[in-house]
């Protein structure tokens, strides 16, 4: 640390500055007298040209006019603080010149004093100089042992200086050494971690590697249920096609089968219409049943009577028996034609519907036939959709089988994958510690550097400084602190 | 040419009398039954402007009731009206004996004297020939009053 010393051109220099100090401020004592002394007589004056005016003006009276001349009678009068404030000033001023002259006389004889003493001095530091010069000449080939005389000189407080920045020197190389222990023990921890990280990364490569021969695997499956789904659409479309043509022809059928039911509603109709003739007709017949039973009883009756005609008591009962016979045949007779004649019309209206009955059974029968083909296109639609439906399922089947294949390969897969995370996750941590290595690394890098920055050290060496070079250059830091550790033990 | 007879069914009997005794065969003769009398007793009808009494003859041999034909009878012991079930006609098959169940001939008072042994074949039916002068003077034929014996 340098040391602040006061010269003798310093000392004497003190005096003068004093000396014009108190001589100017001599002087503005002076001025503010001065002026202060100026101030009071121009209110003097002032004052009395107002009181002139007023005299001259006539404005004043009696008393007024003693007064006035009392007035001026005291400004005729000399201030005593004015005097005595010109005395001072003009005291000061003579003591300002007086210094002024004193100072310049002085600084005279000082330059001439100072000069010797500068002359004696340079001398004297040119040769501690080249004492210090001396003793600091060994540090230029690295040897930290040197020590300089310390003496009350500059070239002393230089030599002070040295010392310090040699010992600073000194711990320096040791923090540096301490350091790069530290670094080299970091680098080991980071070479492990990396040794760590590539056995993590050998292990996860051989899972991908197997996990993504799975993943080939579950592809190829995966592109035959592909291509068994492409099967099974078509199966599907082709099922889809033939339940449309059944659709189609089922569809026909059911036309027909309406047609066909209109076609036998009239049938039926007309079968009601044929039986309800029928039931005309059996009633008919009934009719002519009873005609016939009476017909044969009136027969019998006849017979009996013609063969009891021998013992009939008169001819008038014979011919009442005769009129009454011929009564009943006539009226036989009537009711037989008038059955005749309804049978007849009846016979003609059966045989006009069982026309139409037979047409219209025959354009059922044609209608059938047609319905009878629809159905059976449509059944072997049906057939065909069965069959196709049952490739579909077979194909589903495949491809659930294939599924469940997949499922456990999938299952594998996860697991590779669960152990790849778990590698994946070590392989994390060991970045990590790999990270925070680095970052100690980087904070002793930093010290390090921090620790160099408080020293002026020449730049040629350290620019000579290369990569290949630093090992070289800390074995002999470590070669120079042990040398001063030797020296210092000493 | 031999007597004719005509054939007739009653109660499930197979009878026939003579054709000469047969006057009128009605179809659906009117009658107006009788208070008092037995069941098989049809009541009293009207024949050729004469009361004629008509009686069934299915009931009066015990057998079910006749519902059909009247056969109108003349004989010289008198007149009367037979309901019958079914009137087959008339036969010209000669009159033979064969032996008959006497069940089928007993009437519910017996043995019914109307009934003879005599029967006429026709169309594999045995026609008993019916003695309707027996019949029309039996006094169980006669005796149409209910509750007497």
């Amino acid at each position: 640390m340098p040391l602040v010393t006061s010269t003798p051109r310093e000392q004497g220099s003190g005096v003068p500055f004093l000396l014009v100090m108190l001589s100017v401020l001599a002087l503005l004592v002076s001025l503010l007298g001065l002026t202060r002394t100026v101030t009071v007589a121009n209110d003097r004056l002032a004052d009395l040209q107002l009181a002139w005016q007023a005299v001259q003006n006539d404005t004043v009276e009696g008393s007024e006019l003693v007064a006035t001349n009392r007035q001026m009678e005291r400004m005729q009068t000399p201030l005593p603080a004015l005097q005595k404030a010109a005395y001072w000033s003009l005291g000061l001023v003579i003591l300002s010149i007086v210094l002024c002259a004193w100072l310049l006389i002085s600084m005279r004889r000082t330059k001439q004093s100072q000069s010797q003493v500068d002359d004696e001095r340079h001398k004297a530091e040119q040769s501690d100089l080249m004492k210090l010069t001396d003793e600091i000449a060994p540090l230029a080939n690295g040897d930290l042992r040197v020590r300089a005389t310390v003496t009350d000189s500059t070239a002393g407080s230089v030599a002070n200086v040295f010392n310090y920045a040699v010992s600073e020197l000194h711990w320096l190389v040791g923090t540096m050494g301490h350091v790069a222990a530290k670094i080299s023990q970091a680098v080991d921890r980071s070479r492990h971690s990396a040794d760590s990280i590539a056995v993590a990364c050998t292990e996860q490569s051989s899972e991908i590697h197997r996990s993504s021969n799975d993943l080939l695997t579950m592809s190829g499956k995966m592109a035959e249920l592909s291509a068994d789904a492409a099967d099974a659409s078509v199966a599907a479309q082709a099922a889809a096609d033939q339940a449309e043509r059944g659709a189609d022809a089922l569809s026909a059928g059911l036309n027909r089968l309406f047609t066909i039911r209109d076609e036998a509603d009239e049938t039926t109709r007309l079968m009601h219409r044929l039986v309800e003739n029928v039931s005309a007709i059996d009633e008919r017949v009934t009719t002519i049943q009873k005609v016939a039973r009476r017909t044969d009883l009136l027969a019998l009756n006849t017979t009996i009577r013609a063969s009891a005609g021998s013992r009939a008591a008169s001819v008038t009962d014979a011919a009442a028996d005769l009129g009454h016979l011929s009564d009943e045949v006539a009226q036989l007779a009537e009711v037989l034609g008038q059955a005749t004649r309804d049978i007849g019309t009846l016979t003609s209206t059966i045989s006009q519907d069982a026309s139409d009955t037979v047409q219209s059974m025959e354009h059922t029968n044609a209608e059938l036939a047609a319905g009878v083909a629809q159905t059976r296109q449509a059944s072997q639609a049906l057939e065909l959709i069965r069959m196709d439906t049952q490739a579909l399922r077979e194909r589903v089947f495949a491809m659930a089988d294939k599924t469940v294949q997949q499922t456990g390969i999938l299952r594998q897969l996860s697991e590779s994958m669960d152990l790849i995370n778990s590698i994946t996750r070590k392989t994390g941590e060991g970045v990590s510690a790999n990270a925070a290595s680095l970052d100690e690394l980087l904070d002793l890098a930093s010290e390090l550097q921090r620790g160099l920055a408080d020293f002026q050290l020449p730049d040629k060496p350290d620019a000579e400084v290369t990569a290949d070079d630093a090992p070289k250059t800390v074995k002999t830091s470590l070669a120079r602190r042990a040398a001063d550790r030797a020296v210092i033990h000493e | 040419m031999g007597t004719r007879h005509l054939l007739f069914g009653a109660g499930g009997l197979s009878l026939a009398v003579p054709a000469e005794l047969v006057k009128t065969i009605h179809e659906q003769l009117t009658v107006q039954a009788v208070a008092g009398t037995r069941d098989w007793f049809r009541g009293l009808g009207v024949a050729h402007g004469k009361l004629l009494p008509v009686t069934d003859m299915g009931a009066f041999f015990g057998r079910r009731s006749s519902t059909g034909h009247t056969l109108e009878i003349a004989a010289s012991v008198g007149m009367s009206g037979l309901q019958v079930d079914t009137v087959y006609g008339l036969s010209n098959m000669p009159i033979s004996e064969i032996p008959l169940n006497r069940q089928n001939t007993a009437s519910h008072r017996g043995e019914n004297p109307a009934l003879s042994s005599r029967a006429i074949v026709q169309d594999e039916r045995v026609h008993r020939l019916l003695d309707v002068a027996a019949l029309l003077q039996s006094p169980a034929f006669l005796n149409i009053a209910e509750n007497s014996h």
